[in-house]
């Protein structure tokens, strides 16, 4: 396999609405050549649409798309050496694993014999050497998108462009997968650009995380930054900071209620008396006996999640919260127990609360 | 529905499918067997199969026979030109507009024959001005009366394969317009294609009202005439144009499904699930 095929990609202001609503709103991104960048957001922020202008397959009302510093803006899809692998199973139906993967080299006139070789070797470093004669519905969906991979792979792209290539599959597969796509990413060093809307996909497997929302960028950073400060309130929600806490900011610390203070130095800029968000992860709240931490509220509901039971816990000002403990002391706050909560100071993001 | 297990009632059903085959069968083998005891018939109860010896003698019947299929065949190609890429087009670019192709492609079957005569008479005298006074040119009204069926079975055709998925993915990997009409869209639309042709085939095999109203001498108008001087030969003539359609449906049908076999439509995709 040839390595080296990183070119580097720049997506500049791209805007594409459909019917008036926007679907891209200045959508601005840069991936480095052989980087691996994930697109995370929720359903219908514009990441399939992001990917499908780069593909050349939807065409932006404004912006540019360049690759190696060429514009591509006006060059058709069939023109723009990209790999892509689709959400749905899009293999050639009429043709076996290994005929799927020498189509792009056939349309390039590579010779019999070479094309043959080429997309065996593809087959086998997607594991799937034993499995070139099959035709697409004799596949599970798993070697289905293997195939698709092999397939994309096989044109040697600029780019490989995966939109939710895993979400078909049941979880075990999907993990399986996704390192295997990393695993070959890093070996032929391609530029790629991995869609999807599973937070922990993302943070596994990329050199950096693109957050978007509603048509632009929130955040892009390495994972461990998104994860640990991410920049909005809208990025912390989508990395698992599902918990909100009203208070209001006072001398230096926030008012979680009268006289529970939280400790914070990260209020700077707001002054006393602003109406603020402390957003916290399930796991850094800690429970405690009613009357110890910050907070006070009775335990509503458990939930076992393996390793730790997230309880949920109604406040004092009626607001759920969710508390992630190990499980072994789960069973030492039924539900109806009257328990104290303390936050985590440096975990905690203060965010201005939303007017209104 | 739930699977019957009870032997008994397991039974009963079986019987009834059979009754319901053996009426079917007497309903469509009964005139068949009419027929060819009709045009075997000889003097005293003896067989007689000079009225088929007769046919391919039969200069008229002869030139009937080709000119039907080469309208045959003409019809079912123009067809597909006409029809594979207009359909595959619209389902993908102008999805808007598939129901107004719906409709069109299946007013004919409202409008009756001689109303098309009427409509399309006055065209034809500048459609054989143009290619010469030969009954092939009716492949352009057969075309049109073809229309429907053809329309119903490409249509299935295509809504059982993702065809913008499978487009897409092809135009990424390199392939113009062209290619994915002819590489993708067509190999994983055999089915359809060859029991539109078929349709195509069987009905233009089977037309009279438009060829004779038009004035062009086709099989069927063949074999009225003929049934005027010989009632033995005409008949002769229709059971073996059955026989030929039959024998084409059936071999039709093997290779579509000895494709079907090999390539099922594609699993959908599970939804996408809503990040919250
Ligand atoms: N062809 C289209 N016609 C009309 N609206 C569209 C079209 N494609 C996308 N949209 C709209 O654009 C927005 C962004 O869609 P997009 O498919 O890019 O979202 P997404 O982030 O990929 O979502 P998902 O995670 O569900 O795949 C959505 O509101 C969608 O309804
Ligand atoms: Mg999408």
């Amino acid at each position: 396999m040839s390595g080296g095929q990183g070119a580097a990609v720049r997506l500049a202001d791209l805007h594409r609405s459909y019917g008036g609503v926007p679907a891209l709103n200045g959508l601005t991104l840069d991936v480095r050549p052989g980087e691996l960048v994930s697109l995370l957001g929720p359903s219908g922020c514009g990441k399939t649409t992001a990917l499908r202008i780069l593909a050349g397959l939807e065409t932006a009302d404004s912006g540019q798309v360049l690759v190696g510093g060429q514009n591509l803006t006006s060059v058709p899809a069939s023109k723009r050496d990209m790999g892509m692998v689709f959400q749905a199973y899009s293999l050639f139906p009429n043709l076996t694993a290994l005929d799927n993967i020498a189509f792009g080299l056939r349309l390039r006139k590579v010779t019999p014999t070479e094309r043959r070789r080429r997309a065996g070797e593809l087959l086998e470093l997607v594991g799937l050497g034993q499995q070139a004669a099959k035709y697409p519905h004799q596949m599970s969906g798993g070697q289905q998108q293997r195939v698709a991979l092999a397939r994309a792979l096989a044109i040697q792209p600029k780019v490989l462009l995966l939109d939710e290539p895993l979400s078909a599959l049941d979880a075990k597969v999907r993990v399986q997968l996704r390192e295997e796509i990393r695993r070959i990413q890093t070996e032929l060093s391609i530029t790629t650009l991995f869609v999807t809307h599973d937070q922990e996909e993302a943070l596994a497997i990329s050199d950096r995380v693109g957050v978007m929302s509603q048509g632009r960028l929130e955040q892009l950073d390495v994972p461990a930054t998104v994860y640990q400060r991410p920049a909005t309130p809208f990025v912390a929600e989508f990395v698992g900071v599902n918990n909100a806490l009203s208070g209001t900011v006072a001398d230096g610390s926030v008012l979680l209620g009268p006289g529970r203070r939280l400790p914070a130095d990260v209020v700077a800029g707001l002054p006393a008396g602003s109406a603020v968000r402390v957003l916290v992860r399930p796991a850094d709240l800690r429970l405690g006996a009613a009357g110890t931490g910050s907070l006070s509220g009775t335990v509503v509901t458990h939930s076992f999640l393996g390793p730790v039971t997230r309880l949920t816990v109604r406040l004092a000002g009626d607001e759920l919260v969710r508390v992630d403990t190990a499980s072994e002391q789960a069973g030492d706050y039924p539900p109806s127990t009257e328990v104290g909560l303390s936050v985590e100071p440096a975990a905690a993001m203060i965010a201005a609360s939303p007017p209104g | 529905m739930a699977a019957v297990t009870r032997p008994a009632a397991r039974r009963a059903t079986v019987a009834v499918r059979w009754m319901v085959l053996g009426l079917a069968g007497v309903f469509f083998v009964l005139p068949l067997y009419a027929m060819l005891d009709f045009s075997t018939k000889g003097v005293g109860g003896a067989r007689d199969l000079s009225a088929w010896r007769a046919i391919p003698q039969d200069e008229e019947l002869r030139g009937a026979i080709v000119t039907s299929m080469e309208l045959a065949g003409l019809t079912a190609v123009l067809m597909l030109v006409l029809l594979v890429p207009t359909l595959t087009w619209v389902r993908l670019r102008l999805p808007r507009v598939q129901r107004l192709v719906e409709f069109l492609c299946l007013l004919p079957l409202i409008i009756p024959a001689i109303v098309l005569v009427v409509g399309i008479a006055p065209l034809y005298s500048w459609v054989t001005y143009v290619f010469g006074d030969t009954p092939l040119t009716l492949t352009f009204v057969y075309v049109v009366l073809v229309l429907p069926y053809a329309y119903r079975a490409l249509d299935a055709g295509l809504a059982g394969m993702d065809l913008k998925t499978l487009s897409e993915a092809a135009r990424s990997l390199g392939a113009s317009w062209t290619t994915v009409m002819l590489r993708v869209v067509l190999p994983n639309l055999r089915g359809a294609v060859l029991s539109a042709a078929l349709l195509s085939v069987a009905l233009v095999l089977g037309e009279f009202t438009l060829a004779s109203l038009l004035n062009f001498q086709t099989l069927q108008v063949a074999i009225t005439l003929t049934g005027k001087r010989n009632a033995a030969l005409a008949i002769a003539v229709s059971l073996a144009a059955l026989v030929f359609a039959f024998v084409l449906l059936v071999v039709l049908t093997r290779l579509v499904g000895r494709r079907r076999d090999g390539a099922e439509t594609l699993a959908p995709a599970a939804p996408t699930a809503v990040a919250a």
